[in-house]
């Protein structure tokens, strides 16, 4: 069965690229839905959920990236999330845990380093993993 | 000290002599002079030094030959209780057993009585020299500890009260005051605290200068004032003076140069005193110090003006270093992932692999748009840019300059005939214009109508306006317009790629012309953006100041 994978950034070509490196992949069968803004990706996943991953920009447009993450917990608290940003100091990593993500890659991201991340969280089963907490302030 | 009728100085003298009758004839030899003479018998049990001290004499003579106790015992007793006042002259005989005295003046007895009436008239001649040099140093010290504390005053209000009440207590008058000119309001301001003064008295006290007034005084023609009926007097501050009831004044301007910073004002002698001359010379002098006080004090707050100005800098060159490094990152990213691609994917078709080419293109040319948009900012800001001017002829220069037929737009131009030729520079002007088209286009509907429209503006300068029909930019954005990266957040403009320079650079090349940029817009009715530039940017330049224009503020709401 195809993996769902939601990709919310407002940057039109990255979108794309991540589409096509996952479209590319030979073992495993993944489905891409685009987001644009952090009102896209809240509304793809309450509509359109669940998902078996959701990279998640921080530069959003309408509401930055934490928030909006801090906002899907509350849809979905099983869904992996991984920060995918150009924002690479410690306090933006420490920001995304806190908001409730699960990893950080900060970009310009290796086509290698992205494939084994996303292979790495929808391995696993829906049912085996952990809830996440529903953090404060959403 | 009185003068006697030969010109030397009366004084008080204190007379200590075992010989009574011997002390009232030189008493009355003294007095005929016109000395006070008061005579201070010695002997056991007397409390000679006591009494002494207690008349404060301007001189003390004693005999040598007074014992029990010894003359020189009461001359150490009265000096140490009295500093070196008064001074001593001793009369001593012959036959006296020669105690060792530290005096100023010894006389043998019985002598010549002129002689003694001599001595006696050189010595308070000298003492009275001596207490005018005593007064003179303690002004002085006066001086150079308001200078001293000046220095180390924190702030306005500690110096400026520092200054009244120091002037005051110097010129031993009951109240002291500080005003300073104000330049916008043409006036002389009274600062808080003041001394002697309640605080609404100080609120209150004006004095406007370069007004129609014949009973003003101006400094600049009178120098100081010194008023001892201040009550008569309507010459300076009469509200002040009627208010505070001041009976006498005095008033000196400080200055630095031919210019008159503010004026010094002391008032109401202790003790109902009038003010002389002498007095007004200290106030001069203190008036003196307060220039460099004063100037210290807006010197010092200049250099922390500019100090926190040079920390805003500083901060915002960082944060613009951070959004530049992150702003450099997104393209990167593309660049790199569809050039693996194309490397790692052996099967891609020929389709697939230049359309990802030409995303790393497009991507790439971005990244040097934003170098340079960079690189021009921060050589603009550090000032390291220099324009090329040259004459240009504006109409023809904008149909160049404009990107027609990109889309399906209609560019309207309206350029009067015989638009005077601007001196500018010619590739800076290109890029404002052809960054305030292309936004148009960008921010306007497919069809829309973009109208660039130029006119003069008075003799001097020229408007270029550039109106689309496009979304707008909501009201709370507007003030961001031209600061750096203020991409406009909203759903229907973040699709429009950009760096969020251009409207930054845009201003920074027109104030560099000596120019303003300028914006109207309304929300789903368009915008215009305008341009007011001086006929000879060169020119508007090396005067150093920007182009007066009717538009004053960089971002306008528009209009209800």
């Amino acid at each position: 069965m195809a993996k769902r994978v939601l990709v919310v950034d407002d940057h039109v070509p990255t979108r794309a690229l991540i589409k096509t490196i996952l479209e590319a992949e030979k073992t495993e069968t993944f489905e891409v839905t685009e987001a644009g803004t952090g009102t896209e990706c809240l509304k793809a996943a309450d509509k359109g959920g669940p998902y078996d991953l959701i990279l998640l920009d921080v530069n959003l447009p309408d509401m930055d990236g934490y928030a909006t993450c801090r906002a899907l917990r509350h849809v979905d608290r099983k869904v992996p999330i991984v920060f995918v940003t150009a924002k690479g100091d410690l306090k933006d990593y420490t920001a995304g845990r806190e908001a409730g993500g699960d990893s950080y890659l900060v970009k310009p991201i290796a086509r290698a380093a992205l494939r084994s991340i996303v292979n790495l969280f929808t391995s696993i089963e829906r049912a085996k993993r952990p809830d996440h907490d529903t953090p404060a302030g959403a | 000290m009185a003068l006697s009728a030969a010109g030397t100085p009366l004084g008080h003298i204190v007379l200590v002599h075992e010989d009574a009758e011997r002390a009232e004839v030189l008493a009355r030899l003294l007095r005929t002079v016109g000395h006070r003479v008061t005579l201070v018998p010695a002997g056991p049990g007397q409390r000679v030094a006591q009494r002494v001290i207690e008349c404060s004499p301007d001189l003390l003579i004693g005999s040598l030959s007074v014992a029990d106790p010894p003359f020189a015992t009461v001359a150490r007793s009265v000096r140490q209780a009295l500093g070196q006042d008064p001074p001593l002259l001793v009369l001593f005989r012959e036959d006296a057993s020669d105690a060792p005295v530290e005096t100023d003046e010894i006389v043998r007895e019985p002598g010549d009585p002129l002689e003694l009436t001599v001595r006696v008239g050189q010595i308070l001649k000298h003492q009275a020299e001596r207490r005018i040099l005593l007064r003179k140093t303690q002004e002085l010290l006066g001086l150079y500890k308001m200078s001293w504390a000046f220095s180390l005053a924190g702030g306005a209000a500690a110096l400026y009260g520092h200054l009244a009440r120091q002037s005051a207590e110097l010129l031993k008058a009951e109240r002291g005051l500080v005003l300073l000119f104000e330049q916008d309001r043409r006036q002389m301001v009274a600062q808080p605290p003041g001394f002697g003064f309640t605080p609404e008295e100080v609120a209150r006290a004006r004095y406007p200068v370069d007004v129609e007034a014949r009973s003003r005084w101006n400094f600049r023609k009178n120098g100081p004032l010194i008023s001892n009926k201040a009550q008569a007097d309507t010459r300076l501050l009469t509200e002040l003076v009627q208010e505070a009831g001041i009976q006498s004044l005095m008033v000196a301007p400080i200055t630095r140069g031919p210019r008159i910073l503010g004026l010094l004002l002391v008032a109401d002698r202790a003790g109902r005193a009038p003010f002389n001359d002498e007095d007004l010379n200290l106030l001069l002098a203190l008036a003196g110090q307060a220039t460099v006080a004063v100037e210290n004090l807006r010197l010092h707050e200049e250099i922390k003006r500019a100090n926190t100005l040079l920390q805003e800098y500083d901060r915002l060159k960082s944060e613009f270093v951070g959004i530049v490094a992150h702003d450099f990152r997104r393209p990167l990213m593309a660049i790199r992932g569809f050039a693996e691609l194309v490397l790692e994917e052996p099967d891609l078709t020929v389709e697939t692999r230049q359309e990802f080419m030409r995303t790393v293109i497009s991507e790439t040319e971005h990244l040097a748009l934003l170098a340079n948009d960079t690189l021009l900012i921060t050589q603009i800001e550090t000032g390291q840019f220099s324009f090329n001017f040259s004459e240009v002829d504006l109409g023809p220069f904008i149909l160049d300059a404009v990107p027609l037929g990109l889309s399906d737009h209609s560019v309207l131009m309206d350029i009067p005939a015989g638009f005077p030729r601007i001196v500018a520079d010619p590739e800076r002007l290109r890029q404002v214009l052809v960054n305030l088209v292309t936004n148009a286009v960008k921010y306007s509907p497919e069809g829309g109508s973009i109208t660039v429209r130029c006119r003069e503006r008075g003799s001097q300068s020229i408007a270029v306006e550039v109106t689309d029909h496009g979304i707008g930019v909501p009201p709370e954005q507007i003030g961001k317009l031209f600061q750096k990266f203020a991409r406009v957040r909203t759903d229907e403009h973040m699709r429009i790629s950009g760096t969020g320079l251009g409207l930054y650079i845009c201003r920074l090349i027109v104030e560099g012309h000596g120019g303003q940029i300028w914006v109207e817009s309304e929300v789903g009715r368009g915008s215009t953006f305008g341009v007011v530039l001086p006929i000879d940017a060169r020119a508007a330049r090396a005067a150093g100041r920007p182009e007066e224009s009717p538009a004053p503020s960089p971002a306008r709401l528009p209009s209800a």
